[in-house]
């Protein structure tokens, strides 16, 4: 009977310690096989990541999609589309679409941004590319910003470091003043001496000298925007922007080329939406933008717009399409004036702008050098205001190089030089307007447009728009955030006069 | 009393008078079993008042030496004891009778161990396998609806491959699965919804239809084949699940598969049935405006189209108009799209077991095969099942069982829900009311292949095309094999050692075709995912008297289980040569890898104490290691959690005629838990591809990890009595429990702000308690005619106590319009649904915008969508050789948001947007679409319900019609879901959710339920 106890004894404390020993392995086992840690994961991986989410989503163009082509294209009236669901110059309600930017900046933009200045902050062999990081991190929350008004910003994106989880609002005001501090410094810090290499750069391929003028540009562009609330500090910052230099070459646009291999990972977004056969036969070129281009004599209407039918370029007969109409809808373009029989009779983007290849545009040295131009004439700093102007226009036309496209580089210069420059202001933001219309950032188009109004835009008037014959001033908040962030977005939803809605509007636009 | 004192009296006289007056004699017979004829091996027959006693042989047969005026009682577990009194014979034959109308007489415990219903300490819920397999399910777990008293079975509409959504007790978790675990002969087996990490590239459990459509891709339980189902019990509570560790929290399935058993010769069972699924078509939809906008008919092909989805048209007049087609047809209802689309579905089982064995070995073989045909066209699913069950004796101390089963499914097309691309559901629901779907949308493609668009919103598939052309098709090979040595060291001591493999390769193709609207050039996914689950154990086992009047069980053992699940994605889109659906056909090719492992180390040890046979104590205490917590900074990986319970049986110091039985159990326990994923304690870094050359390296994790994670514990009271009066003819059990999880480790929905859309949290505190309640009785029995009724009841209020943090409500699912969510909120039932209501001004009045339409209010809780009271109601007849019995099933206090009827306002098909719609001046369509949209809970409906669930109409062959060559042979005609007896919600079925995850109360997109009927053939030989 002992044996038998015995040998139950130490089968139970054979069990028992086999047992309890076992978990030595446990967290190797709890460690995922297939990928790397924060200890061994070089930051430089998620450079690209920063840059390539920022030319859009990887979840099928999702934002870019609906919220610059879908609402963006359509406000600036650059793009038209018989789609009905374009509500952004017809209902002009659509929450999901209207959420979309929030939705993916936030969780994909601003997840690889943060991590990365997280990853490479207070790292010397990392010092320039935590002041690239720094860079696009500006890039990212301005837009966000620009459409939204107060949103989180520095508890943003940190929900691993921090274990926030309801991220405060942030005054626009608080996160423009930090956004050109950011800048300021970034541009100052970067050093190609010593400052390490910065690999899988998607736009410079590491080359520091242009990173400090598109750093100096993007401070030129956020000092302007608040022009009409805080002159003080739009001058002194563009003044120190364009002091130290900005982007002045074409080859210098801070751009982002798609491959077609890597699927919707990789292909150019814009291009993505609009070669889908239902996209490509309904989505046309604006008779707005159409007719501005035919009205300045400007080359980018042969560059931008094609006929649909034969692919020729597009000319000074060429017609745009109104915006405002749907087919067979409520609002059907067979009732519009000059309807021209077919769709086809108004001119679509051209298919050479649309590779998956293409580049996204981050910004260019044609809008650098055109809001120099603006700075000029508000007198900001001193300087010949036409000049910065027809190198701006010349540089926007040269821009088509990077789409594969044999621009007439002399022809365009010789166009810009011919231009004169009557009416300053007008004249010099509907250049910046044109640039990024033609380059598909309709997001700056649009916050310029805010900014300065122009050009001056006549509103559709669509049977079923929410807010009648208005553009909106900014996106309204996601529904979602009213369940996850409540308080938060009500107290930025109570500074908002007006409340959460498409017309109110964000701070710096009063 | 009087009858113990005639026994005694028996005996005594017996005693006196045993030499003069009796004479030994020696009685022979067989003993069968009632429910299936067959000779019963092993029953006990016991000479009364003496210690003769035998057993019967393999062929049922006994002989017994006994005195005149002895009485013989025949026992055997299960199986009411029969008494017989000596009469002139010498040959006495007796049949016994299945203990079914006692439920609970013996019950099938934690770790496979029957015990005496007394001696249990918490509530069971017993099913027998014959009521899972006459009426049937494809998903067998969908048979327990209305069965037992505190589970809730609802079928999401996903159609019969589906997954079940099993609830016992409540909500287990705040946002992760609450379905039970299911135990397969005493070992867990792994029932999370496939496809889930697949598509997602999560190890989460949820994984089915969400926001943006999917398709349920079938639960680990559909794939056991009822007829190889001997017993399923049910444990409901913490304490009898605490040995099974921590996915029991949610309570447990144990089902038991049919083994051999000793015979005569190879037994054949074989079953057949036939059931044919028809569809309801719920819809009451509007019939006075037809196609059109702005109460406008088309008046061109372009017009038609964009009205294809729009009933906003003129009144219905008959006149000519132009449809999508380019052909003019009369302006006219059209009522039978939905019914003219589903076609009748169909299920055919057949069934072959082989049976046999001898005193020291046996066997049960059965091969099944089941074609079933969905309602949807073109779509299927079929499914081979294998089962081999062996018991050996080698020698007199060592038992060896092996079990293995193997299934091989296809199902091919399953449907697509909730959201509208690719999924004909959704595209039927809503063709506007004027055009006759079968006609203008059939086949759903053109000559060329490419699809009919039927709305000017290219993402609304043609629901022909969908059902033709899409491709969404599963296969599994799963094997599930358990071998077992047990070493009978004394009659009260063994050791048992244990090993199952759980093992299944999931491959899912799914093609969006060439010519689809939304994605001309096609693209398709190709994923396979090999699972594996390997469960070790070691069990020492003390059965003995330790003093006078008490007994004691007691088991110590030692169990690991180790997972693994490896998953390889590939994906492509744009078909170079169009309608070849390979993937090196398309342009461009992703893929993706997950490897996710996991162990949970465990020791346990249980002691039942038994005092004479009326006081019981139950005692229990297992400490898990749980690999899913570890992390480089945190020890929190072990969890020690007790139970205990007792029972007490007051009948016995009670007897009267009336009262027959009668007990009260008390029990508390705790179960832990470590989570369902891998790899949430620390940030991870992948690549997720390549853009000219250049990697691009992103962070792997979906939700925030969270280095600090604990284990979750469940603890739960419960105390309850079960009574019988007049011979066990009405029973009365009533229980009430008490059930608290705490720190449920979920993935919280944050703000995107945060970068990540959840984190990984332990959550806060969610409680369930509530009453349930079974009464069983028996009006009628004579030698004709039986009735046996049953009712079973549960009342189950849930509360969320807390959240993480400050946080007061955590969203876990959303509805397709985006105005209707499922939110978790401290204070509330778990699950609430949330809508917008109305904008109203400080007296109340409803406050509209320009165009008259009412504004949108604040999102307010509507209720709970989980069931707060389940009643199932079941009627048995058994007259000769008839029976007849039929099962109502009702559930009540659940809220859900229709979908479909959120779009079909939109769509003006509703009633509701008949008011003003020839109002000079009135935009109906504009007014309706903002409406539904802002204020959106109108759309939350009462889902409240009573079915007709089931009915079975059966007829047992005489055996001497057949000169009893054969041993059985019964036909069965059988119904499920026969009616709806009570519902509030229009247009849809209330049991209409489109998955079985804790985001109950959305509605959109489902297939529609059926009503099914069949045949049932059983044969024996």
């Amino acid at each position: 009977m002992k044996k038998i106890y015995r040998k139950l004894l130490f089968i139970v404390g054979a069990i028992t310690v086999v047992t309890a020993s076992c978990t030595g392995d446990f967290v190797d086992l709890n460690t995922d096989p297939t990928g790397a840690s924060s200890q061994t994961i070089d930051p430089n991986l998620l450079l690209s990541n920063s840059q390539v989410t920022y030319t859009g989503s990887t979840d099928f163009s999702y934002e870019t999609w609906r919220a610059n082509l879908i609402y963006c294209s359509m406000m600036t009236q650059q793009l038209a589309s018989v789609n009905g669901y374009w509500v952004g110059d017809k209902s002009r309600r659509n929450d999901a679409y209207l959420s979309a930017y929030w939705e993916k900046s936030y969780s994909e933009q601003v997840k690889a941004v943060v991590d990365l200045l997280a990853l490479s902050k207070d790292k010397p062999q990392y010092a320039n590319l935590y002041q690239v990081a720094r860079i696009m991190k500006v890039f990212t929350f301005h837009r966000i910003t620009d459409l939204y008004g107060d949103v989180p910003y520095f508890q943003a994106g940190r929900g691993y470091y921090d274990q926030v989880l309801t991220p405060v609002y942030d005054k626009q005001q608080d996160i423009y003043m930090d956004m050109l501090k950011e800048l300021d410094e970034a541009a100052q810090a970067l050093d190609a001496a010593n400052g390490g290499v910065v690999n899988n750069d998607l736009v410079y391929n590491g080359n520091i000298e242009n990173w400090k003028k598109l750093a100096n540009s993007l401070e030129l562009r956020l000092a302007m925007r608040l022009i009409k609330v805080d002159a003080t500090n739009a001058k002194t910052y563009a003044a120190k922007a364009i002091g130290r230099g900005i982007l002045d070459n074409e080859n210098q646009d801070a751009i982002v080329f798609g491959d077609e291999s890597g699927d919707r990972l990789t292909k150019n977004r814009v291009s993505q939406v609009i070669l889908q056969g239902y996209e490509r036969s309904a989505d046309r070129v604006s008779a707005t933008f159409v007719n501005w281009l035919k009205a300045k004599g400007d080359p980018r209407l042969a560059l931008f717009a094609e006929n649909p039918a034969t692919g020729a370029a597009a000319t000074a007969s060429s017609i745009g399409m109104p915006n405002g109409y749907d087919l067979g809808g409520v609002q059907s373009i067979e009732t519009a004036p000059g309807y021209p029989g077919s769709l086809d009779g108004y001119v679509q983007p051209a298919t050479k702008t649309l590779l998956y290849e293409s580049p996204t545009f981050f910004m260019t040295a044609s809008e650098a050098q055109l809001l120099a131009a603006d700075a000029v004439q508000r007198g900001f700093i001193s300087g010949d205001a036409a000049t910065y102007f027809k190198k701006g226009v010349a540089l926007g036309i040269r821009s088509f190089v990077h789409y594969g496209i044999a621009v007439d580089l002399a022809g365009a210069d010789a166009y810009a030089n011919g231009l004169s420059l009557s009416n300053p202001e007008q004249d010099i933001n509907e250049q910046i307007w044109a640039t990024c219309g033609g380059t598909y950032n309709f997001y700056e188009s649009y916050a310029n447009w805010r900014r300065t109004g122009f050009p001056v835009l006549v509103p559709t008037n669509y049977p079923t728009s929410v807010i009648g014959a208005t553009i909106p001033r900014r996106f309204t908040y996601p529904v979602a955030e009213q369940s996850v962030n409540k308080a938060n977005y009500d107290g930025a939803v109570a500074a908002l006069s007006g409340g959460d809605a498409l017309t109110s509007r964000v701070w710096w636009d009063k | 009393m009087k009858k113990y004192l005639r026994i005694l009296l028996l005996v005594l006289l017996s005693g006196i008078s045993a030499t003069a007056l009796s004479q030994q004699r020696t009685i022979t017979g067989t003993v069968t079993s009632e429910d299936d004829k067959q000779p019963m091996p092993s029953v006990t027959v016991v000479v009364k008042g003496t210690a003769t006693a035998t057993q019967t042989d393999l062929d049922g047969k006994y002989s017994i030496k006994a005195s005149d005026g002895a009485t013989l009682a025949f026992t055997y577990v299960g199986y009411v004891t029969k008494e017989v009194k000596l009469g002139s014979s010498n040959v006495i034959n007796v049949t016994l009778s299945l203990n079914s109308k006692q439920l609970g007489e013996v019950v099938v415990t934690a770790l496979g161990i029957k015990k005496e219903a007394r001696s249990v300490g918490y509530a069971t819920g017993q099913v027998k396998g014959d009521e899972l397999t006459q009426a049937r399910e494809v998903n067998v777990a969908n048979a327990l609806a209305g069965k037992v008293a505190g589970v809730s079975v609802a079928t999401p509409a996903s159609g019969p491959g589906g997954a079940a959504n099993v609830i016992i007790r409540g909500s287990s978790s705040l946002t992760g699965s609450s379905q039970p675990l299911y135990v397969l002969n005493g070992v867990p087996m792994n029932n999370s919804n496939s496809g889930s990490a697949i598509i997602t590239g999560t190890a989460s459990t949820e994984g089915s239809a969400g926001q943006y459509g999917g398709a349920d891709l079938g639960d680990g339980i559909s794939n056991i084949n009822p007829d190889d189902i001997e017993s399923i019990s049910v444990l409901k509570g913490a304490a009898a699940a605490a040995l099974y560790g921590s996915r029991a929290g949610a309570g447990v399935i144990m089902i038991t598969t049919k083994s051999g058993k000793a015979q005569k010769g190879i037994g054949v069972d074989f079953n057949t049935t036939y059931q044919v699924d028809e569809i309801n078509d719920f819809t009451n939809y509007q019939y006075v405006y037809g196609s059109g906008h702005q109460g406008l008919k088309p008046t061109s092909v372009e017009q038609a189209l964009n009205d294809g989805a729009s009933s906003w048209g003129a009144r219905l007049d008959g006149s000519s108009v132009i449809q999508l087609d380019g052909v003019s047809r009369p302006y006219v209802a059209q009522k039978n799209n939905i019914k003219d689309f589903y076609r009748t579905g169909g299920t055919f089982t057949n069934t072959l077991a082989l049976n046999g064995g001898t005193e020291t070995a046996a066997f049960r073989f059965s091969a099944s095969k089941l074609d079933n045909n969905g309602v949807i066209p073109n779509s299927s699913l079929d499914r081979w099942s294998f089962n081999l069950g062996s018991t050996a004796k080698l020698g007199k101390k060592v038992t060896a069982n092996v079990v293995v089963n193997y299934t091989i499914e296809d199902a091919k097309n399953r449907p697509s829900l909730s959201d509208a691309p690719g999924n004909s559901n959704f595209g039927i629901a809503f063709v506007a009311n004027s055009i006759q779907a079968s006609q203008v949308l059939a086949p759903g493609y053109h000559p060329d292949g490419s699809e009919i668009q039927f709305t000017g919103n290219t993402f609304t598939t043609n629901p022909y095309f969908a059902s033709a052309k899409f491709v969404n098709d599963t296969h599994r090979n799963r094997i599930i094999a358990n071998a077992s040595l047990r070493y009978n060291i004394f009659d009260w001591l063994f050791v048992q050692g244990r090993v199952v493999q759980d093992a299944y390769n999931d491959r899912f193709t799914s093609v969006t075709p060439t010519g689809t609207a939304y994605r001309d050039l096609g693209d398709m996914r190709d994923n396979s995912s090999r699972f594996s689950e390997l469960n070790a154990d070691v069990l020492v086992g003390v059965s003995r008297a330790i003093a006078k009047d008490l007994t004691l069980d007691a088991n110590i053992g030692a169990n690991m289980m180790k997972r693994d699940n490896e998953i390889t994605n590939i994906s492509g889109s744009s078909f170079s040569i169009p309608f070849l659906y390979t993937i090196p056909n398309t342009a461009n090719k992703t893929n993706s890898y997950f490897d996710f492992r996991s162990r949970i180390n465990s020791i346990y040890a249980t002691a039942d104490l038994g005092y004479r046979n009326f006081l019981y104590l139950n005692l229990s205490l297992r400490n898990d290691w749980y690999s899913t917590l570890a992390s480089p900074s945190s020890d929190k990986v072990s969890y020690l959690y007790p139970a205990v319970s007792s029972s007490f049986v007051f009948s016995e110091f009670l007897k009267s005629n009336t009262l027959s039985y009668g007990k009260v159990r008390v029990g508390y326990a705790e179960v832990g838990g470590g989570g369902d994923s891998p790899y949430q304690t620390t940030l991870n870094y992948n690549i997720a591809g390549t853009i000219n050359g250049i990697p691009i390296g992103q962070i792997t994790n979906g939700s925030i990890p969270n280095a600090e994670l604990k284990p979750r514990a469940i603890t739960e009271f419960e105390a309850g009595t079960e009574v019988k009066f007049f011979q066990n003819r009405l029973g009365i059990d009533l229980t009430y429990y008490n059930k608290k999880i705490n720190d449920d480790i979920v993935p919280v929905t944050t703000s995107v702000a945060t970068g990540y859309p959840s984190a990984v949290l332990n959550v806060g505190r969610l409680t369930n308690s509530g009453w349930e309640l079974l009464l069983t009785g028996t009006p009628i029995r004579n030698n004709d005619f039986t009735w046996n009724v049953s009712l079973n009841g549960s009342v189950n209020k849930s509360k969320v106590e807390s959240l993480a943090g400050d946080l007061t409500s955590i969203q876990i699912g959303i509805g397709r319009t985006e105005t209707a969510f499922i939110q978790q909120i401290v204070g509330k039932e778990a699950s609430q649904v949330m809508a917008f209501d109305y904008s109203r001004d400080e007296s109340g009045n409803i406050l509209k915008g320009p165009n008259g339409v009412p504004l949108r209010g604040n999102l307010i809780a509507y209720g709970s969508g989980n069931y707060k009271y389940n009643t199932g109601l079941s009627n048995e007849f058994k007259y000769k050789n008839f029976n007849l019995s039929f099962l109502i099933d009702g559930k009540w206090g659940a809220k859900i948001f229709s979908g479909t009827n959120a779009y079909a306002t939109g769509a003006g098909l509703t009633q509701e947007t008949l008011v003003d719609r020839d109002k000079a001046g009135f935009d109906a369509q504009s007014y309706y679409a903002n409406f539904g949209s802002n204020v959106s809970g109108q759309f939350v409906e009462d889902a409240s319900f009573i079915k007709l669930r089931q009915l079975v109409l059966g007829y047992d062959f005489p055996l001497s019609m057949f000169n009893n060559k054969i041993q059985g042979l019964k036909i069965s005609f059988v119904a499920r879901n026969l009616a709806v007896l009570m519902k509030h919600t229009t247009n849809i079925d209330p049991e209409s959710n489109y998955n079985n995850t804790a985001a109950q109360g959305l509605e959109l997109g489902g297939v529609p339920s059926t009503r099914s009927f069949g045949l049932n053939l059983n044969f024996k030989f």
